[in-house]
């Protein structure tokens, strides 16, 4: 068990609900995964399309936390606005926080997103920030009141894993205190495993599960990388060396070895 | 003689016969449980108050529901 905001949870793995080929498989894979916390969005929907009270049903089975996001919100006031009617809907104080800058790369804007959050912690919000891996943004996020930072990997959706190792480790060096998640741009479980190995406390993905051949055996892959991400950090890697060093014994090598070198 | 109330709902205008509570606008557009978040020109409504916050002609009606996201 690990504290996130104010739960404990067992998972560090927070899974997204796009993007599955059914509601049997999203909910299968949720339980796959072992996740305590998957994130939903807020859409217009037709009463005549109706398919909201069933989705909203498979994850209220699952028995998961909530945390809404405000994707697609390009301004402060979209992205607070939405927050508040996603606690007026879901009943929780949680939400992640996009505030998108670019297009294309669906880069976050980092002042917007600063300054949402600054109005949503205000208004009684724990607030989980998508943002990208600059420190000084994280710094600011923290001095508004966020205790949780969620900086990107990659790109939402690329799959590309984790594109800037040592601004990641510096993220985690300089903020030892705050609850630091990975964030977008995890295509494989590797991916996962090396964010808990650098010491981030838990990951959030959505796309290499949802368009897995198997969702279902990739949540479970996932869960695994997680975990071991996890125990190898609290296990201590070993420092890398660019020499080799043998790891077999080098005394009492038979003779042969003595005349190799004579 | 009633008058007339002309809304936009998600964007889109709509004409009631009469002012209405939200959740006597959200059955007249046949949402069952009422399972959604609603601002009202821009302003979030609580949930608590949707029997007693009328809507008004002109208003910019946001019906929001729940959807999958990541």
């Amino acid at each position: 068990m690990w504290t996130l905001a104010d739960k404990k949870v067992n998972s560090r793995l927070l899974l997204g609900t796009a993007r599955f080929p059914s509601p049997s498989v999203l909910q299968e894979s949720i339980t796959a995964s072992g996740s305590d916390v998957i994130t939903v969005s807020l859409r217009r929907e037709s009463a005549m399309e109706n398919a909201n009270g069933r989705f909203w049903d498979y994850l209220r089975e699952s028995g998961a936390h909530i945390l809404p996001n405000t994707a697609g919100c390009h301004s402060v006031k979209e992205a607070v606005i939405t927050a508040q009617m996603a606690r007026e809907l879901f009943g929780t104080n949680w939400i992640k926080l996009e505030v998108i800058g670019n297009d294309d790369t669906l880069q976050p804007d980092p002042f917007a997103t600063v300054e949402a959050a600054r109005i949503l912690i205000h208004d009684g919000f724990e607030v989980f920030p998508y943002t990208t891996d600059d420190l000084i943004v994280a710094q600011r996020l923290r001095d508004v009141g966020c205790r949780i930072i969620m900086p990107w990997g990659a790109p939402i959706g690329s799959g590309q894993g984790l594109r800037n190792i040592e601004s990641l480790k510096t993220l985690r060096r300089r903020l030892p205190e705050l609850t630091l998640i990975v964030d977008a741009g995890i295509g494989a479980p590797s991916h996962a495993a090396h964010a808990l190995e650098l010491g981030f406390d838990a990951v959030l993905l959505n796309t290499a599960v949802a368009l897995a051949r198997d969702p279902i055996g990739m949540a479970r892959a996932f869960k695994a990388g997680v975990e071991a991400g996890r125990i190898a950090y609290e296990s201590g890697l070993m420092e890398s060396s660019s020499r080799a060093h043998a790891s077999s014994p080098t005394v009492g090598l038979p003779f042969w070895h003595h005349e190799q070198t004579l | 003689m009633q008058s007339q109330i002309e809304v936009k709902i998600n964007g889109k205008p709509r004409a009631f016969h009469q002012t209405l509570s939200i959740d006597q606008l959200l059955s007249e557009l046949g949402y069952k449980d009422h399972f959604v978040a609603v601002a009202v020109n821009s302003q979030c409504v609580l949930r608590k108050n949707y029997g007693t916050h009328q809507i008004q002609s002109s208003d910019e009606v946001e019906i929001l529901a729940p959807m999958a996201g990541g």
